[in-house]
């Protein structure tokens, strides 16, 4: 199950999602995170503290966020932008550090104003 | 140093001086191995940071628990049925069980019920107003405001609540039944269960009941025990604790003046803020005298984990002591005070890792709503008396809060 976060997140950035995940695996991007598929262990906690509302851990995903649930996936798969090799499941974010990189599809996205 | 090394477990101490116990103790150790009343030795997590360890680390289980193979150690004697509940099953069956009612708690969903539990908390205080002072607040407002919402969320029928609350708090009973009669309860709740979901499977509704009914067929893992199992632990997790953090959270305001003129200055801004900070604090902001035992059920290491400097031996059981936890100078600044406006405010009061509570945005949402309806229509809200607590119960309440206005 892939829990998506979407656009929400492009540069608001809070990151309480990343202090009560217990298996660490929301990923810093540069302008957004991604929550690894392979290493989430579906259990919700992330959902209500995020206070942009930007995490769905249903499918209750809005439709014009629907591209995200590949776009998160695509993250951790492909090579990203001033990468030599995929991210894949490095099995923890805060040793992992941030990526400094995002997706293409994320990356080309408007800068948004965010007080 | 000349002081002698902080106790734990300390007896009924005041708050003012608890929180300086606290901090002794967590500069002393991350943890004390204290035996229990019932099953034996455990390791009792003070320290913040290694509370969250621990409760991150999955080689901390509850599997032998709910198998039999070990005791649960603790200050009461545990409530068999809880350890047949998510809250005692291990991944992947734990995944596999909160996956099945997660999306039913979201931050989104519940919100959409704020208007809902606004209409039940307007309609209650109504006939606390008709009433009269003084009122028993929790049985006029506290207890049955949650009742209804999760009612109203399960599709149990209102007319059925009297009883499925008593077989309900049945189940949580540390004393003052017997067995055969907590089975007993138990049984008839397990039995109406069973007959309202096979009703909903028939005519399914637009509520959890009908959703857990037709969970089986979407996932053939599931069993009828397991579903009935989630259904009664949302009812039993659903309202007792709200209640009680209810109640907790109206004591606690009102014995701090200082801190309710702040809320009733702004209510709708300052209530999510409170409600977080009674949970953190609250137990020691009603200024009754604090008690250091117990904390949240515990886990048992299935290997050797090291945690701060100290070996957790496979076999050996750890619980988290939320009290310390959340009074840690490291994580909380000033961290005695009773402010409703703080932000950040991450206590551990509902646990954290893959069991922090599946209710958590439902029970804040039913707390700000209870506790600003309430001092919005009665602002000047005072105590009628003492309030007597219910201590035959695993999560001992209050069972009388006499209110004026």
């Amino acid at each position: 199950m892939a829990f998506p976060i979407g656009t929400a997140c492009v540069d608001a950035m809070d990151r309480s999602c990343t202090e009560v995940c217990p298996v660490d695996c929301s990923y810093l991007g540069a302008r957004k995170l991604y929550i690894n598929p392979v290493e989430c262990t579906d259990c919700g906690a992330c959902e209500p503290e995020c206070p942009v509302q930007a995490i769905y851990i249903d499918d209750d995903v809005a439709p014009q966020d629907a591209w995200l649930i590949a776009d998160n996936a695509d993250f951790f798969a492909t090579v990203l932008s001033g990468c030599t090799q995929p991210v894949g499941n490095p099995g923890g974010a805060k040793k992992r550090g941030a990526l400094g990189a995002d997706t293409s599809r994320i990356a080309a996205l408007p800068v948004k104003e965010v007080s | 140093m000349t002081q002698t090394t902080p106790q734990y477990p300390f007896p009924p101490t005041p708050p003012d001086q608890v929180v300086e116990v606290y901090h002794r103790l967590l500069d002393d150790r991350p943890m004390t191995k204290v035996t229990m009343p019932f099953g034996g030795d455990v390791w009792v997590i003070h320290r913040y940071q290694a509370v969250k360890q621990m409760l991150e680390n999955p080689a901390f289980v509850r599997g032998p628990f709910a198998r039999g193979e070990y005791d649960v150690p603790y200050f009461v004697h545990f409530p068999d049925f809880l350890k047949a509940t998510i809250q005692f099953a291990d991944p992947p069956d734990h995944t596999r069980l909160r996956k099945l009612v997660a999306k039913a708690f979201t931050a989104r969903r519940i919100d959409r019920l704020r208007d809902g539990t606004r209409r039940i908390a307007d309609g209650l205080l109504d006939g606390m107003a008709a009433h009269g002072a003084p009122a028993n607040l929790v049985t006029q407002f506290s207890l049955p405001l949650p009742i209804r919402v999760i009612c109203e969320l399960l599709g149990v029928p209102l007319d059925d609540r009297d009883k499925f609350v008593e077989w309900s708090k049945s189940t949580l009973a540390t004393s003052g039944m017997t067995e055969q009669e907590i089975a007993q309860a138990g049984a008839e709740l397990y039995v109406y269960l069973a007959e309202l979901i096979a009703a909903r499977r028939d005519e399914p509704r637009d509520d959890l009941l009908s959703a857990l009914a037709a969970a089986r067929e979407a996932d053939d893992s599931l069993t009828d025990e397991e579903i009935l199992t989630m259904a009664m632990v949302i009812i039993v997790g659903g309202f007792d604790n709200t209640a009680n953090f209810i109640n907790l959270g109206v004591v606690a305001l009102l014995r701090n003046p200082d801190q309710l003129r702040v809320l009733l200055a702004d209510i709708d801004g300052v209530v999510p803020t409170a409600v977080d900070e009674v949970l953190r604090h609250g137990h020691f902001a009603v200024g009754e005298k604090v008690t250091g035992s117990g904390g949240l059920p515990p886990f048992l290491a299935s290997e050797d984990v090291e945690i701060d400097g100290v070996v957790i031996k496979k076999g050996e059981s750890a619980l988290v002591d939320p009290a310390a936890a959340n009074h840690d100078p490291r994580v909380f600044d000033n961290a005695a005070a009773f402010d409703v406006t703080r932000t950040p405010n991450r206590h551990v009061t509902l646990s954290h890792g893959i069991h922090h509570c599946l209710g958590a945005p439902l029970a804040r949402m039913e707390m700000q709503v209870a506790i600003g309806s309430l001092f919005r229509r009665f602002p000047t809200l005072a105590l009628a008396g003492e309030p007597q607590y219910a201590t035959e119960y695993l999560t001992a309440g209050m069972s009388v809060l006499p209110v004026t206005w």
